[in-house]
């Protein structure tokens, strides 16, 4: 009996040194009334070189997975939304907005790839006094909108892949800053039309996100301009597929000209080199904003030919073409992520965090209701890949709460330099 | 299509077969189930990659020299995991997968954005009765076989093989009969944990690399040996060809997530008809 | 009187939990607690079952199916949580005593991957339905926050208040069930069971009742886990339900100690706490007054990668130093100190007869 009772005190103690970790913070009250610039300016967080010691602090949140197996795909995420911030306070000498200057300040949490966790996430961004935050893929968001809403803070998601549930009239605070995967596919199917003139039919290729039957609308909605017929047998592959080629053989079979994927970038590009491996040539495009090397290291370089993808070349001969933003941010990764992690760049996260920051200059306020009336208004905004429209009324039913913004088309050609060269910009609208 | 079936059945199912002849190993001959098998394969591919990628090393080399770092993990991991715990099941589950848990954050953060892929150990593909498979499919295939047929060779043949089946049957009687029982189990930690960094040296030339590439092939491993049954290396083959015909098949005939539903609902069908594996004793 | 001093501790763990709510009100708290208490049912009911000898690698999926049932109950029928969450329960149960059934045919290592694949199956299985949601789950069921609303009203009580209250309740219920279960008959013979299936059965136990009958209670509270946090997240997907949760909840069972009843609460409590660490710190940082505090919290929160190293270490530590689990570091040293003392006396004999 002693041994259970002081297995029982111990187990109070526990708590009670938990309950000491948190010390005054945990006995007040939520945090949600307090004034987002309010808190410990300049200590340890600010940067050495941070200029004028007078600038307030603007918190913003960023909700991704650092942990469990979405984490590969959120990475980009983490790493191109701390060279935003990264970039304003020490470029651009802090963001002006009104009469005031913000340094920002960004607060991570983990959603280790659970939605209990994610929404656990969620609470504390809400706790820490965050007003403004960029969040992790839409299907995930869904599940935690509401605590957002609750509290009026704007969220934007950094992809979005239309999940039902996140962008609707009940969560008027709910934005995204990407074209998402409607975008993205109308994207690809301009490019298809422009640079492989062949192609008549098309099919997608994508994991299994439960979306199916709204992919395809979005996809036969898109083409439908451009003449390409799109297959209504589309393949669904397992996330856990051990091996891709029953998925190139069921691709081959369905006798299109091309497949769309939009998925993670690893497995999109082991089912072009398994189609390849098959002897076909049918065109890959992927409509995804990674990067022609990403799909080329996967897909290996003899399968790469007849595919593009919309990722943003970050190559030194194209910066011309990029805006001066994302050269920055780019080098901004580079400085503190490293060279390879720079080549790979993406934006996502960074393109949601610059809208919002742009939308507050504009607005002249801080108060995310305001900045979200702001964003409701419409019209063009700059973005990192250029400049956007905002829209999104016929796609996601709720008025202007999306932007399109151009994205670049990367096509892989194996007689260019390092095997691939960069097209062009396409302005993508988000109808 | 029939045919193509076949053909990823076998190179599907001597993939497995490759990546799970470690476990079975130690599974085997020292009863201990390893949780930690599909992580120590990816960090097995993590070296190989590294090697290539950071010191230009000719990827054949790399991936000997991976497995042999992984041969020497083994013999560690048998002095503090299997040797200490042999007996006590919950103690190597929790080493398990407190060691799964270490190798799959520390290769989340490593890898970050970056899209890691062992270069190719075989360019070009050859037409097979008609169907075209890759070079590097058919040595996988290979090579695959060439380990398996030395690990049945070991296991069957020689005076080590009888050791092991000798401590697999009756650790102290073993030992009566003068079989250093440590070094045995050394030996069979140390090529258990070689075979899965080959296995992980493949699979990260054919598809990549990712932090938890690890996962689904531990599923896959564990339903494999499990369906063999304890104690049986034989029976890998069968049961090999049974989950590689499997995941060829299904992914082919049902759309998303029943593709690889069905397959593990079939496997447990299985595991319900045959309650110790097809070829299994009791444990 | 004595009876009294063996209830005292469990009083005063009542009240701690009664009151914690109150002490920290904060979101990022009751998230927390409300984790942790989810977490201890399903750990202490995923002990019950392996009374019988048998570990289930299923637990998760058991959680998900009462998840399901009672999500999509509320969802799509709209009957009100207080009925979904019991049939919930009973729907995770019938499950487990179905698939229970042919697999008391196996035994040791092959029940726990069996059950482990089956685990899987049911999950993936779960996640090709439509009226499930597919792959990417339902959200928008009716949470118990707002079910709860007239009585938090009442009580002038916030709505996560008055939902972790009301889990805590059914925890406690949960927990006393299991208890009872466990100290009884029933209970007893269970443990024969696991020490000895033969002698058991030549007393003229069944061993298949027996085991589907710890089955059966044990998926009935993994279930009511299951439909409680699906309706307090209100959002249910096949991602919370994987081979990760059903890991994990064995995680927290072993690292607390498998041998007492209380082993599985404390591990769940550590080891859900540590997991969550990185969250909580941030949450708490927007309230705090301390500048160094604030910056120490966000750093947390920018390197919550690394936080799994902190669970591995635990598990790590548990395994190389605990052998009887958290729950028996008293008696751990105790022995550890009795060996010493012993070796020494040896020594003082020895040295004794050599004088």
């Amino acid at each position: 009996m002693k041994r259970r009772m002081l297995a029982m005190l111990l187990a109070v103690s526990m708590l009670l040194v938990l309950a000491a970790c948190g010390g005054a913070a945990g006995s007040s009250a939520p945090a949600a009334e307090a004034p987002a610039a309010e808190g410990s300016a300049a200590e340890g967080s600010a940067p050495a070189e941070a200029p004028a010691a007078g600038n307030e602090t603007l918190k913003v949140g960023l909700l991704v997975h650092q942990s469990g197996w979405f984490a590969g795909v959120d990475t980009p995420n983490y790493y191109e939304f701390n060279a935003m911030v990264d970039y304003v306070n020490e470029e651009l000498g802090g963001w002006k907005v009104g009469d005031k200057t913000y340094n920002l300040e960004a607060v991570c949490v983990d959603g280790k790839s659970d939605p209990d966790a994610l929404r656990s996430g969620a609470m504390a961004l809400v706790d820490a006094g965050v007003d403004f935050v960029v969040e992790t893929n839409d299907f995930w968001v869904a599940s935690c909108a509401d605590v957002f809403e609750e509290e009026g803070i704007m969220h934007a998601s950094a992809y979005c892949v239309m999940a039902p549930g996140y962008i609707t009239p009940e969560h008027p605070m709910a934005f995204t800053g990407s074209n998402g995967t409607g975008g993205d596919y109308a994207t690809a199917f301009a490019a298809l039309s422009k640079y492989y003139p062949d192609v008549k039919s098309v099919v997608l290729a994508n994991d299994d996100n439960g979306l199916k039957d709204e992919m395809v609308g979005l996809m036969k909605k898109y083409a439908e301009p451009y003449g390409i017929e799109v297959k209504d047998n589309i393949v669904i592959y397992p996330g856990d597929t051990t091996d891709y080629a029953p998925i190139a053989q069921k691709l081959v079979d369905t006798g299109a000209d091309a497949f769309l994927g939009n998925g993670s970038p690893d497995a999109y590009g082991a089912i072009l080199k398994a189609v390849r491996a098959l002897g076909s040539d049918m065109v890959c495009a992927c409509a995804q904003g990674k990067t022609a090397t990403t799909l080329m290291e996967y897909a290996g370089k003899d399968a790469c030919s007849n595919a593009f993808t919309l990722g943003p070349s970050t190559r030194e001969a194209d910066k011309a073409q990029n805006t001066d933003i994302m050269n920055g941010l780019i080098a901004k990764v580079a400085e503190k992520n490293g060279e390879e992690t720079a080549a790979n760049f993406d934006g996502a996260a960074a393109n949601s965090l610059y809208i919002m920051l742009q939308l507050m200059q504009k607005s002249g306020s801080v108060d995310p209701k305001v900045v979200a009336a702001e964003w409701e208004k419409g019209g063009q905004i700059e973005t990192i890949y250029g400049t956007g429209t905002i829209g999104g009324e016929q796609t996601y039913g709720v008025a202007n709460h999306a932007v399109g913004s151009p994205r670049s088309v990367s096509i892989i050609d194996p007689t260019a330099e390092d095997g691939w060269y960069f097209a062009e910009w396409i302005d993508t609208q988000i109808p | 299509m029939i045919l193509q079936v076949v053909i990823n059945t076998l190179v599907l199912g001597v993939m497995y077969i490759l990546a799970s002849l470690g476990f079975a190993f130690i599974f085997n001959m020292l009863g201990s189930i390893n949780l930690a098998h599909g992580a120590l394969y990816m960090v097995g591919a993590y070296v190989c990659y590294y090697l290539c990628a950071m010191f230009g090393v000719n990827n054949w080399i790399a991936m000997v020299i991976a497995a042999v770092l992984l041969a020497v993990i083994g013999l560690l991991l048998e002095r503090v995991m299997f040797r200490p715990f042999m007996a006590d099941f919950d103690r190597i589950i929790m080493i398990g997968v407190g060691l799964m848990t270490i190798c799959q954050t520390f290769c989340t953060v490593i890898t970050g954005n970056q899209a890691l892929v062992i270069p190719k150990y075989a360019e070009g593909s050859t037409t097979l009765a008609g169907v075209p498979v890759t070079n590097e499919r058919i040595l996988t295939f290979a090579i695959g076989l060439v380990l398996l047929l030395v690990a049945l060779y070991i296991v069957n043949r020689t005076a080590l093989g009888r050791q092991m089946e000798a401590v697999s049957q009756d650790r102290l009687g073993a030992a009566l009969q003068g079989i250093n029982i440590n070094r045995v189990s050394a030996i069979i930690c140390a090529i258990g944990c070689c075979l899965a960094a080959v296995a992980g040296c493949f699979m990260g030339a054919y598809q990549g690399l990712s932090a938890n590439m690890g996962d689904t092939m531990n599923l896959r491993i564990l339903m494999l040996v499990m369906l063999a049954g304890a104690g049986s290396m034989n029976g890998i083959i069968i049961t090999g060809a049974i989950m590689g015909f499997l995941d060829s098949l299904f992914p082919l005939l049902l759309q998303g997530n029943a593709g690889s539903a069905v397959p593990i609902a079939i496997v447990v069908i299985l595991l319900l008809i045959k309650p110790k594996g097809f070829f299994g004793h009791e444990m | 009187m004595k009876n009294f001093k063996k209830f005292l501790p469990y009083l005063i763990l009542l009240v701690v939990c009664f009151a914690l709510p109150f002490l920290f009100t904060s979101r990022s708290w009751i998230q927390l607690f409300v984790t942790i208490v989810i977490n201890i049912i399903g750990a202490v009911s995923l002990r019950t079952i392996m009374l019988s000898g048998n570990m289930s690698f299923a637990h998760g999926a058991f959680m998900g199916v009462g998840a399901y049932t009672a999500g999509i109950l509320a969802l799509k029928v709209g009957l009100p949580i207080f009925i979904t969450i019991p049939i919930g329960a009973v729907a995770a149960t019938i499950i487990g005593l179905i698939t229970g059934w042919p697999f008391a045919r196996l035994k040791s290592i092959y029940f726990c991957m069996g059950t482990m694949f089956m685990g899987q199956a049911i999950i993936l299985l779960i996640s090709t339905l439509d009226i499930a949601g597919g792959a990417i789950g339902l959200t928008g069921l009716p949470s118990t926050g707002k079910a709860l609303e007239p009585i938090a009203d009442a009580l002038s009580l916030s709505k996560p208040q008055v939902s972790y209250l009301f889990i805590l309740l059914v925890a406690i219920f949960s927990l006393a069930v299991m208890f009872r279960f466990e100290h009884s008959r029933i209970g007893t013979t269970l443990r024969a069971l696991s020490q000895s299936e033969d002698v058991a059965a030549s007393i003229g136990v069944n061993p298949t009742f027996y085991r589907l009958l710890a089955v059966g209670v044990g998926c009935f509270f993994a279930g009511l886990a299951g439909a409680c946090s699906a309706h307090y997240s209100g959002n249910l997907s096949p991602n919370t339900y994987t081979m990760n949760l059903t890991l994990w909840l064995i995680m927290y069972m072993m690292v607390g100690g498998t041998g007492t009843f209380l082993g599985p609460v404390i591990g769940a409590i550590v080891v859900s706490t540590i997991q969550n660490i990185a969250n909580l710190l941030v949450g708490l940082s927007g309230t705090s007054s301390s500048a160094a505090f604030t910056s120490f919290a966000t750093w947390v929160g920018n390197s919550a990668a690394y936080t799994p190293f902190l669970t591995a270490l635990l598990l790590l530590l548990v395994a190389y130093l605990l052998p009887k689990g958290l729950v028996g570091i008293p008696s751990t040293i105790r022995d550890a100190r009795a060996k010493r003392q012993e070796k020494k006396e040896i020594a003082e004999m020895m040295k004794g007869g050599s004088k």
